[in-house]
């Protein structure tokens, strides 16, 4: 990754009459990056992307795309890509012919958009459908179609706001390898509500709230995979906990002893276990393992850092704005 | 030359959209239908003006109009049928050399030719703002190319729509009348609906340039259809001798703002006299344009 974000927004406000969409908002995408953008209705994600590619004029603050300052379409031809949510595609015009015509308008030749317009259907699989009017497709196909255009030629940033929205599981499982494809090469801002998919893509992550960006890092920072481990159990965590077996005291107290300053989390059939600052997980795994073991917990499962939902519903207690 | 690429790109994109939706069809069927009924009618006019010219000549009337034209072209009857279409004497001598065919069309052409443009571009960019769609397209283009390719694409739908009611009145008058001639109508047919065009311009230009300054289509409609009732009712304000005697300085100032004030100088055979309206015609839908595409500028896409 090079050191010039592929996105970055400084102190941006944007204020819809009463309501204050965007109250400060800052963040940086680094270049090559998968980043989820993750938070509620309306904490302002659509309208930071509408800042970002000058859809929607801010009332202050500073926006630099790929690190040639604010959107311009005539600097910035062909270099970004977006989905925005809930637009409509042009219904009487044909799929290919759309998405040539969309190739076209960002400067590639048209035997170039030909060439970019027989990949990308391949990749969507709507070659079958190339000639099909937009207005004949089913609601998935369009929003395939959608995330198609935004994919259309070689853009170095892509913003997708929501782009697996209302794709059946089979769909989104292929669309997300076509991000992942993608995000090898290019720098991909992902918004979605579902955190597992957006897990499941990105190594970036951004926590929007009420238009301010209340924490962004890595995925492994964010979930703290470096020092925090998941223990998948057989039974309940609770119980193994207050369990005696296989030594003297509860486990809970054997696991404290093995490691002061250790946050112990039973949630169901996971035991969550953070290192305190300072110490790795691999550490941790070592030394809390021969307790859960001696205890004779049944472990189906270690799995590093906290899942990103979890992440996501601890923010109030971090609250450290960015 | 990339602004006008894209430019062109926008237009043939809107042009053909446009096509393929039932919606501008169905408008270009009822414009060209329109024409076309129009014309049988002026027809049943040219029928019964013939059988005056030919009971005034005492000479056997035909079945079909059209084997007394060039006597009924001297005809007072005609005369002042064309009379009451333009409302100038003048003017009338000087288009009587075109076939009374594409005559009639031409008057259809500008009467109904504003009604046309609103319909065909007032909806164009509030539409694809509302529904979305304009993002796709201002992710890879200015605003001003964007909204110039949406005026282009509303101009040459009309343009499209005009001239296929063009052909329309034509064949109605090659299979209705006799004697047309077939040449020379055709390229007056033609020649009428490019001046409707023209005269089409600043009514395209206010309808784009309202549509540019809401997202809701139907405001964006509701506002085109309020200018033009304002339109006629103010040039018809203008035309009472009364209003006229208060200021005739003031009122001629405000005329020349009228487009409907250059309609006349269209149906002139002379370029010369053409020239200026077409040019002030122009040039109003350029400042209607323009007006709502600064507001467009500074509000969210």
């Amino acid at each position: 990754m090079s050191g010039t974000p592929a996105l970055w927004m400084s102190a941006v406000t944007k204020r819809y009459g009463r309501i204050e969409a965007l109250r400060g908002l800052s963040f940086s995408v680094p270049q090559g990056a998968i980043c989820g953008m993750v938070g509620p209705n309306g904490a302002g994600k659509t309208t930071a992307f509408g800042v970002a590619l000058g859809f929607v004029r801010p009332d202050a603050g500073e926006v630099s795309v790929l690190g040639l300052g604010p959107f311009d379409p005539w600097r910035h031809k062909g270099r970004v890509g977006v989905l925005p949510q809930d637009c409509e595609l042009s219904p009487h015009t044909p799929v290919d012919a759309l998405l040539r015509g969309y190739a076209r308008l960002q400067g590639r030749s048209a035997k170039e958009a030909d060439h970019d317009v027989d990949t990308i259907l391949d990749e969507v699989e709507l070659n079958d459908r190339r000639g099909a009017l937009i207005r004949q497709l089913s609601h998935g196909m369009k929003r395939r179609v959608a995330v198609a255009q935004a994919l259309l030629g070689a853009p170095e940033l892509i913003l997708l706001d929501e782009p697996t929205n209302g794709l059946d599981p089979e769909l989104m499982v292929r669309m997300r390898s076509v991000l992942r494809r993608r995000g090898g090469e290019r720098t991909l801002v992902v918004s979605s509500h579902v955190l597992a998919e957006l897990e499941a893509v990105c190594d970036h992550v951004l926590f929007v709230e009420h238009g301010r960006c209340t924490r962004q890092g890595s995925l492994a920072e964010v979930t703290e995979r470096q020092r925090r481990l998941r223990y998948q159990l057989g039974g309940s965590a609770e119980a193994l906990l207050a369990s005696t077996a296989g030594g003297a005291g509860t486990v809970r107290s054997r696991l404290m002893e093995a490691m002061p300053g250790l946050a112990v989390e039973p949630v169901d059939q996971t035991l969550h276990l953070t290192a305190p600052v300072g110490v790795e997980a691999a550490e941790l795994n070592a030394r809390c393992i021969p307790v859960l073991l001696g205890a004779g917990a049944a472990l189906e499962e270690v799995l590093a850092g906290e899942r990103l939902e979890s992440a996501w519903m601890a923010r109030a207690k971090t609250d450290d704005t960015v | 030359m990339r602004r006008l690429r894209d430019i062109w790109l926008v237009a043939g994109a809107d042009l053909r959209e446009s096509l393929r939706s039932w919606r501008a069809l169905l408008l270009l069927l009822v414009f060209a239908a329109g024409s076309v009924g129009a014309a049988l009618l002026f027809i049943e006019v040219l029928s019964q003006a013939e059988a005056v010219a030919a009971r005034a000549l005492r000479v056997p009337a035909t079945d079909r109009p059209g084997a007394l034209t060039s006597t009924l072209r001297e005809s007072q009857e005609l005369l002042q049928v064309l009379n009451d279409l333009i409302g100038d004497e003048a003017v009338v001598r000087e288009v009587l050399e075109i076939p009374p065919i594409a005559l009639f069309y031409g008057w259809v052409a500008l009467t109904f030719v504003p009604a046309l443009a609103t319909f065909v571009a007032g909806g164009s960019v509030a539409g694809e703002r509302a529904s979305g769609a304009a993002r796709f397209a201002l992710a890879r283009t200015d605003r001003t190319s964007w909204a110039i390719g949406k005026l282009a694409g509303a101009a040459l739908l009309l343009f499209v729509g005009l001239q296929l009611a063009a052909v329309a009145v034509w064949v109605v008058g090659a299979l209705q009348t006799t004697g047309m001639p077939l040449a020379e109508t055709a390229l007056w047919l033609t020649r009428m609906a490019g001046r409707g065009w023209i005269y089409g311009l600043p009514w395209l230009g206010l309808a784009v340039g309202i549509s540019q300054m809401t997202r809701s289509t139907y405001l964006a409609w509701g506002l085109c259809i309020g200018g033009l009732i304002l339109g006629g009712a103010l040039r018809g304000a203008l035309n009472l001798p009364r209003v006229e005697a208060w200021d005739p300085a003031l009122i001629g100032a405000v005329r020349v703002l009228l487009p409907g004030s250059h309609e006349l100088d269209l149906w002139r055979s002379d370029w010369a006299d053409r020239a200026p309206a077409a040019a002030i015609l122009l040039a109003q839908g350029i400042v209607a344009f323009t007006l709502g595409h600064l507001r467009f500028l500074r509000a969210d896409a």
